[in-house]
């Protein structure tokens, strides 16, 4: 039997695109271990053009954009538009999208379930991630970023595992739920209670467009 | 709307926003936020500007940190 394909984007030209070039590496380590054909449109490679040419020859599972975005569009490299809701000819039905980008959600992600895309995930508002000043070259160790970055993780890592739409977004809701309750507790450093607006603001506006219980 | 409910809303604004940059001014230095789509990083110094000067910026960090207070006093983060 084929392989299922995973097709992931992840830019990486200022910090909020390298924090997410190099957390995806945990997202491509278990796709690595499930034997998924992986698809790495990174830096340079993450263009309009590439994802045209991968959707025509490839059908794809599961998608990870990584990306800014709008309500109307995602983008790529240096903020190069890589699909949007007119992208007619970038076929991806019959795929899982999970879009980590501010936004998409709402017109983007529900223009793409209406041209076949089986499921959508994202945000209908500003997705956020907090940083450690100290640790900006190191995205990786970065332990407030991890309270964003690993719940995000969740959903695709979740999707490769084998559970479906609404399993993966709950067990991200979860563990995004798990970090605030520390966030806001005694034991948390300044910097973790500081950041506990944001990761709310994650959780309250992460949502499903499409099939909620369809699976890779 | 009447003059007078013009002056209180102005008032509570101003009280918001007193509020929110009491609470920018206690957030550690070694924390910074990307959000949106222009790719920089925000600091604690460009937050209090931003919310000094009301820029969009500033008014951005004025909505989510009011959302969280909000969220929180009615239990909602909780639920």
């Amino acid at each position: 039997m084929a392989s299922q394909v995973f097709l992931v984007t992840r830019p990486n030209y200022d910090p909020a695109t390298h924090y997410l070039y190099y957390w995806s590496e945990c997202v491509i380590d278990e796709a690595v271990k499930k034997h998924l054909r992986i698809l790495d449109l990174k830096g340079k490679a993450a263009s309009r053009e590439n994802l045209l040419s991968y959707s025509q020859k490839h059908r794809i599972a599961l998608i990870l954009f990584n990306a800014h975005g709008s309500f109307s569009k995602i983008f790529g490299q240096f903020n190069k538009v890589l699909l949007d809701e007119d992208s007619v000819d970038i076929d991806l039905s019959g795929a899982i999208i999970y879009a980590r980008s501010c936004n998409s959600a709402v017109i983007l992600g529900q223009a793409l379930v209406d041209r076949g895309v089986k499921s959508f995930i994202g945000y209908s508002q500003e997705f956020a991630i907090c940083q450690t000043t100290s640790k900006i070259s190191n995205p990786i160790q970065d332990s407030i970023a991890k309270l964003f970055l690993e719940p995000s993780n969740m959903i695709p890592i979740s999707l490769i595992k084998g559970n479906n739409v609404q399993q993966s977004h709950d067990k991200s809701i979860n563990m995004m739920k798990k970090n605030l309750y520390h966030m806001l507790s005694s034991d948390a450093s300044p910097e973790e209670r500081d950041s506990a607006p944001y990761l709310w603001r994650n959780m309250k506006y992460q949502t499903i467009a499409g099939s909620s219980d369809t699976t890779i | 709307m009447p003059d007078s409910q013009k002056q209180i809303d102005l008032e509570t604004q101003e009280d918001i926003r007193d509020l929110v940059l009491e609470r920018i001014n206690a957030m550690s230095s070694n924390l910074q936020v990307s959000i949106g789509d222009d790719g920089e990083v925000i600091t604690k110094k460009e937050m209090l500007e931003g919310v000094k000067n009301n820029t969009e910026l500033g008014q951005k960090i004025v909505k989510i940190q009011m959302d969280f207070l909000k969220d929180m006093a009615s239990g909602k983060i909780y639920g």
